[in-house]
């Protein structure tokens, strides 16, 4: 068996056992989160960030672990820069409205 | 009817259970409607998408909620459905730990809301299918939040699903695969093999033989046992990166063109997004690779799929993608002329493109939002057109894409009903085929097409590319302002063995985009909308109104040179040459990166674009509604008596193994 079919095995079978690249990925997840959460609960750009933190937690899950190191990059980007805003009175509106 | 179509059609609608002790279950009855109610659209060309994504990977819903929403028509509850007219359902290769017969908490499902997972409902039957344990070298029982490996998902899980909405929509759905590719990055992979026999059940098991044996995500190394507890598949390889990777998935090819070489195809997909191919991680892919797996892989690898994620940033790619961005939507492979599309055609090889959604979510809004900032559903603004028959069945998918007669619409931008022809000496020959000349005749070219009164656009303001040029044009409702026909010299095969078989050498990032694989590659001709503001003294195209949009069309004539064989493909585009931020004097998208300049300033601007420098610009939905294109495959033209261009000898490949196997029923 490989590392890397190692690495996953070991991912398989439970987070806390997962391969270095795992760990690391989960460890910076966590710690963009908290980064995440320093925006205000209802701030547009958090939800950008927290999206983008999901997906890469949804990716490491799915075993695409290389896509977790971007996905966090651009959550904390988003969180620092916050291009995403509402306006006064404004909110995230879909055509349509809610569904 | 074909070999391949007596091998494919049903008579019967028999479930059978193939259970081996950890091997593979597939219960699922037949396509039990193909013979008695085929499916017949009154249309030359049937909509599809062949790249997609459900939580048995890294999507957001379901398998079921993914078919109803893209095979179903209509809306329910002002929720729209996207009708297309066949689907391969493309998930990645590896494993996955969420049950995809439930939808993700993050897409917002009424009434399917709450994230499973496999582990959370072993043993219970759900849909007509019980999952008893996770198979391969998953420790039994297994850790909470396992995840099953995706050879078992796909043959037991997603096959039985893909059945059964199948018969329901009465539509042609196939088992496919967007394969984690050794080496490199991600690949289109379909293989028909049992899926569809001409009696009793299929079952899905070569599709998922071909992920375990050659996914670099799949990390399983015992696959499904006999009663023996002995593996099946045997001689798996774990050579996943680099040089090493890519020779395994060249032998991967060389499995499909021996195993499924009328029934399977490999096409990889947004191509330039991991960047150039590296020789000792997995990275992208360069231009001899592509030769590789079309050398190895005559009839199977036929092409290059480019990128969906058509409402996402930048389309997904990073700086570091080869062309440091997209184009116009596409990668710069397919989008720059002369471009690496343009180098493998300038060999007269079957190289197509294809255009499919890769849908996975809506990002920070639910799947039934009508807003997007990731992904749209199969249908929803990617269409792939092929050939429509009058009984359309699985094998006509490949059939289909393997002739090179399709092509592929962002937006809507045209309809189904697309003519691309091109005749001489009372001969035509259409999209992947070949027309034979002599000089000095003359080639007529011809092009049809309709362009919709509208399309699924949920915003009704002007497009904010085209304000910039003083044109007021609604979102939903794009026009097709000029159709370019590209035309590349043919200079003949180049033999792995030849310098230039790996030149120019690949870069990634924006110097990328620099490159020129065929330096003879050119806009031949472009005719215009009437209506355009741009179309100056260019040829315009005959504009016929009709009931719900409108007809374009026009044709070019010219004299047959003297000179080799050549090639001529097209595409059209909503936007006029020279629109800032969006495309430049020859009418070519420039990278997509500039239309973060373009202020969203209509107040009807939706509130998730970006603010920057004090004003909202265009990105997302609005940016992939506002900057449309359409791509054709070529014509190839060869002088009479000349040896047979590639895409000929291919095509005769197919056509004396589908006799061969004729002859041998």
């Amino acid at each position: 068996m490989s590392k890397f079919a190692t690495t996953i095995v070991l991912l398989l079978a439970s987070p806390a056992w997962a391969g270095p690249e795992e760990q690391a990925c989960l460890a910076d997840l966590a710690a963009a989160r908290t980064y995440a959460a320093t925006l205000p609960a209802g701030d547009l750009s958090r939800r950008f960030a927290e999206t983008a933190l999901n997906t890469a937690e949804t990716e490491l899950n799915a075993g695409e672990v290389e896509d977790c190191a971007p996905a966090i990059a651009h959550a904390r980007w988003v969180v620092r820069t916050r291009p995403y805003l509402l306006r006064p009175g404004e909110t995230l509106d879909t055509p349509g409205g809610a569904r | 009817m074909s070999s391949s179509r007596i091998a494919l059609a049903i008579t019967g609608a028999a479930t059978v259970t193939i259970g081996l002790s950890g091997g593979l279950s597939s219960a699922a009855s037949a396509q039990s409607w193909v013979p008695n109610k085929p499916f017949i659209k009154n249309s030359p060309y049937v909509a599809g998408d062949m790249h997609n994504h459900t939580t048995c990977t890294d999507g957001s819903v379901s398998t079921g909620y993914l078919l109803d929403r893209t095979l179903g028509t209509g809306a329910n509850n002002g929720v729209p459905n996207f009708g297309i007219d066949w689907f391969t359902h493309g998930n990645h290769g590896g494993s996955g730990n969420r049950d995809c017969r439930f939808s993700d908490a993050s897409a917002n499902v009424p009434g399917d809301n709450t994230t499973t997972y496999w582990t959370d409902t072993l043993g219970q039957t759900i849909q007509g299918i019980t999952i008893d344990r996770l198979k391969g070298n998953v420790p039994n029982p297994p850790p909470a939040r396992a995840n099953m490996y995706r050879w078992q998902s796909i043959a037991e899980v997603e096959y039985p699903i893909i059945i059964a909405k199948s018969q329901l929509y009465k539509k042609v759905v196939i088992e496919g695969l967007e394969t984690i590719t050794p080496g490199h990055e991600h690949t289109d992979v379909a293989v028909l093999n049992g899926q569809f026999p001409i009696s009793g059940a299929g079952n899905a098991n070569r599709m998922a033989e071909f992920e375990y044996r050659w996914d670099r995500s799949d990390a399983d190394t015992l696959g499904p046992v006999d009663a023996n507890g002995q593996p099946v598949w045997t001689g798996k390889s774990f050579n996943n990166s680099g040089t090493l990777g890519h020779q395994k998935s060249v032998m991967s090819v060389a499995w499909l063109q021996q195993n499924a070489p009328l029934t399977s195809y490999y096409v990889p997909t947004h191509s330039e997004r991991a960047g150039a191919f590296s020789t000792t991680t997995s990275a992208g892919f360069n231009i001899e690779n592509y030769r590789d797996f079309n050398n190895a892989g005559p009839t199977v690898a036929i092409g290059i799929e480019s990128p969906g994620h058509f409402a996402e940033t930048n389309h997904s790619y990073s700086s570091n993608a080869v062309g440091g961005a997209t184009y116009g939507g596409g990668g710069v492979y397919t989008a720059k002329v002369g471009g690496l599309w343009d180098g493998l055609l300038g060999e007269g090889r079957n190289s197509f493109i294809f255009i499919s959604s890769d849908w996975h979510q809506r990002g920070v809004f639910g799947a039934r939002d009508l807003s997007t900032t990731a992904d749209f559903f199969p249908g929803e603004f990617s269409r792939l057109y092929i050939p429509n028959q009058t009984a359309f069945r699985a094998q006509s998918v490949i059939d289909g894409m393997r002739s090179g007669n399709t092509f592929s619409v962002q937006g809507d931008l045209i309809g189904s009903d697309f003519t691309y022809r091109a005749s001489a000496n009372g001969v035509t020959k259409t999209m992947g085929q070949t027309l034979e000349y002599r000089p000095g005749d003359t080639i007529t070219v011809e092009m049809r097409m309709t362009v919709p009164m509208k399309n699924n656009s949920p915003y009704l303001f002007n497009n904010p590319i085209l304000t910039q040029i003083g044109v007021s044009q609604p979102l939903n409702a794009p026009q097709v302002d000029h159709v370019d026909l590209i035309r590349g010299d043919i200079t003949g095969v180049i033999a792995p063995s030849d310098a230039r078989y790996s030149q120019p050498v690949n870069q990634s990032g924006v110097a990328g985009a620099a490159l020129v694989y065929n330096t003879s590659t050119r806009v031949f001709s472009s005719a215009y909308n009437p209506n355009s503001a741009a179309a100056g003294s260019s040829q315009k195209m005959t504009l016929t109104p009709l009931a719900a949009g409108y007809r374009l069309e026009f044709t070019t004539t010219f004299v047959a040179p003297t000179t080799g064989p050549f090639y001529m493909r097209a595409r059209g585009t909503n936007i006029p040459p020279a629109t800032p931020n969006a495309s430049d004097s020859q009418g070519n998208p420039t990278i997509d990166t500039l239309i973060d300049n373009i202020p969203c300033a209509d107040p009807a601007c939706p509130a998730h674009m970006p603010t920057i420098n004090g004003s909202r610009r265009v990105d997302f939905d609005v940016e992939a509604y506002s900057n449309l294109y359409f791509y054709a495959n070529p014509i190839f033209f060869r002088p009479a008596g000349m040896d047979k261009l590639l895409v000929e000898k291919n095509a005769d490949m197919a056509a004396s193994l589908a006799g061969a196997q004729a002859s041998a029923q």
